[in-house]
């Protein structure tokens, strides 16, 4: 062994050095390239849009190379060749050079030493005026006016020399013209490459600098470093169609509203955007980061954040139909949500004993969506013992005041029946109940099909439903129709012998029991006892009004801070192969809700994949806002109630099932917030009097029967309150002569309206029928509407035609004139 | 250069009068001038003026104790810049690191390097001491420095435990909140520990008051640990290691010379 | 002395690879077996989508809704040419857009133009209005065009 002093630990030190050597290298290339993987994304997006350009450069190129535009372009050239040759042989080129060597001699030799003299004599003026004012003798003034006196002489032979020089000027341009004047016909042609080639230029002159690009928004505590690599996002065209190199989709709604530099990204799109060291970890999608990227139409939960209202932002259309569906759909029956008014959708089951057969009660149980497609009743799985106590249960529940027949009776009077089908298709009942698979096209109303409705329900609970649904479902709806007592027992004979299930009839006829047969059944209590029972666990009374249980709770927990609750808290039970974040797991809840354990009571929905999409975006929006005060926005609502008896009339006819006025109702129908400016007031009494045949049949107007009152009422209403003050009367519309509705008719036709417009019976049918719109629209309604169609809603389909004054007169005058006796055509619905 | 300019340059430079100022004592190669080269400066004079070479036998001490204190000093200078960047409120602190991660220039290294740094201290501290017991250097004379040794053990410690707070993350929050409530439970001065009660201790005047500055972890834990974490326990350490150093130097190594 | 220092050497020895092999262990990533993986005990990190892609692009989806509106009428909601309201009365028809063979030969860039400055003046029929002025974005019927692009299958 040697002894210490004499050992060497130089390879100690060696190793030691080429670690550190090593380990430094590494830290240098980690800090300058490893960690900083948006560093090539930006490379790559330069390089995209160099090739950008040079392809453009190339199809540039290829369209200039193409035979017109070389034909044209020859041509002119071919004329400047021809002037330019012209210049020199016609002895213009020698003049002009004559021109030009005159006006330089004149500039330097003349003008020059002119020039100079006249700011001589100025200066001596100006000295003189001086030591004048010191002194102020007459000598001095008499030199002084002399001096003047030179000054001016001097400057008016200068402005001559210039006025020469400026007609030499004139006449030397006036040579070259022409040239000019091709050169400048040229210049398009080749303006377009000479721009890309500009760009280029610039963009290749020197390599481009890369650098994190930073967004810090103390306000929101936000600091996102989201465009290092999506370098492309704010650009006014994309590059590319991938992924980083995009530009923002429908930027013209978020980006324009919503600045980069006041929202940075992260505020809506979540993440983590201060990262910049890996693609998952800017993205969020990390594990211990809790606020993973919501992708696309997802980040429209973070809308109301600031926005108190959703349902009339473009851009919010996903979290809106949330909103919709999660009221109109019965989410709220079960599920607390702050903010959502808790409204039951079903209709009352208090007395349903007496309404409903117990067969159908059974059948509906057991499968709502089986037995009406469009049912919002959620599917609960029940045993088929579970369906006969419930449906004990509910037969228990009845007054015994009605005759308990069910309505199926196919041998009627026939007149009655005949009565009872006109008065159907005069009511429009389709519009709103499917029948045979048409109809029903009014959106969010879920009238129960009429294909089989006789089997299914009593005729006298028909019978008084007819005369006045609200009597016992006050939220129906249903209009009130007023009906007197004949004709609503012809439509309850027409509806028993019509709708009737025959497969159900053929059923029972082999089980050898009468068509007709009661409703009512005795219940047996101890099973009636347990369907209360099990009513009360599953919260019927959320969606329904049932007698005993008005004060009880809902069944399913608070949803008002769901989309901020933590990952770890969501119970997956005894599924494995699901992923762990919050997104899966409410999206499974939704579309399985059972699957996690056993003794879960939510029941299965029978949702599109959009409306689960809508469903889950709506749920994750369910947080707190954390924006400070300055970034809300207000909705713009005006919380519009109908008042009066005009209100007591709408509701009693469900309008605003159908139209809207200022932010209540639907589309289905026209808005009618301004109706009173569109149409005239004695149109608008006949057609409440009896509803004119302006759309096509699954979208007319049901007729009400009105009393005179009521339509006085309506049309004061109307023509007084809901109109827009700047629709005003046109009185220069001027007389309405043939020559202009010729010129009119012109227009019309070429301009294609009947591709949507009909008049008589030849066009389409997506606008209303333009046969009386002289009798409806009055004429500055018309002009207003053809001016600027989207002027009373951004929605409203007709096109703008960018037509000028005086076409927009002559279409007015045009269709002011279509009246119903000229036309010939109207089929007025008198029954 | 030729050599007589490289002297010329040397004596010119040698005598002015800045040079004499900065440095006392000439620099020839005499015994005498090499003593006090070491001796009278400042930075050097804890250092014994010679060493037997064979001292230096890394079977016999590991290097341990110098590692420990290279890592320190590697801590210290690493804290430092650490510190440029890193605010102690607890809206802030947690982004601060988040932002050396990701932002900062070698930040992510800095603070990784700090990281382990410290880890590794107690690492080497622990094997230090292992050494020391079983070299058998903590029997006479050398009692007083073991015991140096072992205060500075529970500092390293303390200096662990309060940059753990320092990140504000829930590893941190929660370690911090189970060592305070074990300090609740002290007799005397814990409001939870046997006679604590009697002597008037409650949530808001015991010894985990003291150390949280507050009855919960929060803003001011922060700050404290902060400060205890940057100032006072490196003052401390400082302190006690120039004792524990010159102690080593004045009695000597204990391993075979 | 010397057995002293041979002690010390072999302790030495034994401690050092016991700390060698305890620290191969530490560096190892913790191994869960597959039911604990399965139970939801370990959560491995990789392999994880933590978020939802939705079904359909913006684009897209936006293409339908602005489609839906102002197109539907006539083209038909699933772009057959076949509106509800009676387009089918109209001569010419309105454009099948599921047709491949056509989709296949038109260009985006003819596809806007013909949106925006209606089919008039292409020398077609006018009942295809000029929706230039009434979506006003030149992106809106961007979207539209992707939205028919999905209508055909593939193309361009």
């Amino acid at each position: 062994m040697k002894k210490e002093e004499q050992k060497s630990y130089v390879l100690m030190y060696a190793i030691c050095a080429a670690i550190l050597i090593i380990v430094q290298a590494w830290a240098i290339w980690n800090e300058v390239v490893g960690k900083r993987p948006w560093k090539d994304y930006q490379r790559k997006f330069y390089s995209l849009l160099i090739d950008n350009i040079n392809d453009d450069i190339e199809e540039e190129k290829k369209r200039f190379d193409g035979p017109d535009v070389q034909k044209e372009y020859q041509e002119v050239a071919q004329k400047l060749e021809k002037a330019k040759k012209e210049f020199k042989m016609s002895g213009n080129q020698n003049e002009f050079n004559k021109l030009e060597e005159a006006i330089r001699n004149i500039r330097s030799k003349e003008l020059s030493p002119l020039q100079l003299q006249l700011s001589d004599i100025r200066n001596r003026v100006l000295e003189e005026e001086y030591l004048y004012t010191k002194d102020r003798t007459e000598e001095r003034k008499v030199i002084l006016d002399k001096l003047k006196e030179e000054a001016s002489e001097a400057l008016s032979i200068v402005e001559k020399v210039k006025a020469r020089l400026a007609e030499m000027q004139e006449r030397k341009i006036a040579l070259t013209t022409q040239i000019e004047k091709y050169e400048e016909e040229l210049k398009p042609f080749v303006a377009p490459i000479n721009k890309l080639q500009e760009r280029l230029t610039l963009l290749t002159r020197k390599r481009p600098s890369l650098q994190e690009y930073q967004i810090h928004i103390p306000a929101l505590n936000e600091v996102d470093r989201c465009k290092s690599c999506h370098l492309g996002i704010d650009r006014d065209e994309s590059i590319s169609d991938k992924q980083p190199f995009k530009k923002h989709p429908g930027s013209y709604i978020f980006l324009k509203n919503h600045p980069l530099k006041d929202f940075g990204c992260t505020v809506c799109h979540e993440g983590q955007g201060g990262a910049t060291t890996s693609v998952e970890k800017a993205h969020g999608e990390v594990e211990y980061w809790l606020h993973p990227m919501l992708r696309g139409s997802l980040a429209q939960a973070s809308c109301i954040k600031c926005h108190e209202r959703t349902d009339d932002l473009p851009g919010a259309e996903m979290v809106s139909m949330g909103q919709r569906l999660v009221v109109e759909r019965g989410c709220v029956g079960c599920h607390d949500v702050e903010g959502f008014p808790t409204v039951k959708i079903g209709p009352p089951l208090t007395f349903v004993g007496e309404k409903v057969s117990y067969k159908w009660l059974k059948t509906w149980l057991k499968d709502p969506h089986e037995t009406y497609e469009k049912a919002r009743m959620p599917n609960f799985m029940l045993s088929d013992e579970e369906i006969e106590n419930i449906a004990d249960f509910f037969e228990g529940l009845s007054r015994g005041e009605l005759e308990t027949m069910i309505a199926a009776d196919p041998d009627v009077d026939e007149e009655k029946y005949q009565r009872g089908m006109a008065l159907y298709n005069s009511s429009r009942c389709v519009i709103c109940h499917p029948r045979e698979g048409r109809g029903g096209a009014v959106k969010y109303v879920y009238a129960p099909d009429h294909t089989k409705i006789a089997s299914k329900i009593s005729k006298d609970w028909l019978f008084r439903w007819i005369k006045n649904p609200q009597a016992y479902h006050p939220d129906t709806k249903m209009p009130h129709f007023r009906f007197t007592d004949k004709e609503a027992e012809e439509l309850v004979t027409f509806m028993s012998a019509e709708f009737i299930d025959w497969d159900a009839v053929d059923e029972e006829e082999e089980e050898g029991e009468e068509v007709v047969k009661a409703v009512k059944r005795d219940s047996d209590p101890a099973s009636a006892e347990k369907g209360r029972e099990l009513v009360k666990n599953y919260g019927c009374y959320g969606c329904h009004e049932i007698k005993g249980f008005e004060n009880e709770s809902k069944i399913g927990v608070e949803l008002t801070s769901f989309g901020s609750k933590s990952v770890e808290l969501l119970d997956f039970g005894v599924v494995k192969d699901l992923e762990r974040s919050w997104l899966s797991w409410t999206m499974a809840k939704l579309k399985d809700p059972r699957q996690f354990r056993e003794g879960i009571r939510m029941p299965k929905f029978s949702f599109t994949d959009e409306d689960f999409d809508a469903l889950v975006c709506l749920l994750k929006s369910f947080k707190e806002r954390t924006v400070p005060v300055n970034y809300f926005v207000k909705a713009t609502t005006v919380g519009y109630e109908p008042q009066g008896k005009f209100g007591k009339i709408v509701e009693d006819l469900n309008c605003l099932v159908c139209h809207r006025i200022k932010d209540k109702g639907a589309n289905f129908a026209p808005d009618l917030t301004y109706e009173g400016s569109r149409v005239k007031r004695e149109w608008l009494e006949d057609f409440l009097r009896a509803p004119d045949i302006l759309r096509p049949l699954f979208q007319q107007m049901p007729r009400f029967n009105l009393s005179e009152e009521e339509i006085k009422i309506v049309a004061d209403y109307i023509t007084l309150v809901l109109v827009d003050d700047e629709v005003i009367a046109r009185e220069d519309l001027g007389e309405i002569t043939s020559d202009n509705v010729e010129r009119g008719k012109k227009i019309y036709n070429e301009k294609g309206c009947q591709a949507c417009h009909q008049i008589g019976i030849e066009g389409g049918a997506v606008g209303p029928n333009l046969s009386v719109a002289g009798d409806r629209l009055t004429p500055e309604y018309i002009y207003m509407h053809l001016k600027d169609p989207q002027k009373w809603g951004s929605s409203n389909v007709a096109p703008n035609y960018g037509l000028d004054d005086e076409e927009l007169t002559y279409l007015t005058k045009y269709l002011s004139d279509l009246r119903a006796k000229k036309v010939g055509f109207l089929w007025k619905n008198t029954n | 250069m030729d050599k007589k300019s490289d002297a010329k340059i040397k004596e010119v430079v040698t005598s002015s009068q800045i040079w004499k100022s900065i440095f006392r004592r000439k620099h020839d190669d005499t015994k005498r001038s090499r003593v006090l080269a070491i001796v009278g400066n400042f930075f050097m004079h804890l250092h014994p003026i010679s060493v037997a070479r064979h001292a230096l036998a890394l079977k016999f001490t590991w290097c341990m104790g110098g590692v420990t204190f290279l890592l320190f000093l590697f801590l210290t200078l690493g804290g430092v810049l650490l510190m440029f960047y890193y605010h102690p409120t607890t809206g802030e602190a947690y982004w601060d690191i988040k932002d050396l991660h990701y932002s900062v220039p070698f930040g992510k290294i800095l603070r990784n390097t700090h990281r382990w740094g410290g880890h590794l201290m107690v690492i080497t501290v622990m094997v230090h001491m292992f050494r020391v017991f079983m070299t058998g250097s903590y029997k006479r004379p050398r009692e007083f420095n073991w015991a140096i040794g072992v205060i500075l053990l529970v500092f390293t410690l303390l200096l662990s435990f309060t940059g753990y707070l320092l990140t504000w993350d829930q590893l941190g929050m929660w370690a911090i909140t189970v060592g305070t409530n074990m300090a609740r439970a002290t007799p005397f001065i814990g409001h939870e520990g046997p006679f604590g009660e009697q002597l008037g201790m409650t949530a808001h005047n015991d010894v985990r008051f003291a150390l949280l500055g507050g009855s919960v972890v929060g803003a001011n834990a922060l700050l404290r640990a902060y400060v205890w974490h940057c100032i006072a326990i490196p003052l401390i350490v400082t302190f006690l290691i120039g004792v524990h150093f010159w102690r080593v130097r004045k009695d000597g190594f204990s391993g075979s010379l | 002395m010397e057995k002293y220092k041979l002690i010390q050497k072999k302790f030495g020895v034994i401690i050092f690879s016991v700390l060698i092999v305890l620290m191969f262990y530490a560096c190892q990533p913790l191994v869960y077996s597959e039911e604990d993986i399965a139970a939801g005990v370990y959560v491995k990190p990789e392999g994880h989508v933590f978020t939802l892609k939705p079904k359909e692009s913006f684009e897209i989806r936006n293409g339908r809704i602005v489609y839906n509106e102002h197109c539907a009428p006539c083209h038909g909601d699933t772009g057959k040419g076949n509106g509800n309201y009676y387009a089918s009365g109209l001569e010419p028809k309105p454009r099948n857009f599921t047709d491949a063979e056509f989709m296949n030969k038109v260009k985006d860039d003819y596809l806007f133009e013909v949106i925006w400055k209606g089919t008039a003046a292409f020398g077609k029929s006018p009942y295809c209005p000029p929706w230039g002025d009434t979506l006003k974005e030149g992106e809106k019927v961007g979207n539209i065009i992707s939205f028919l692009r999905t209508l055909a299958g593939a193309g361009k």
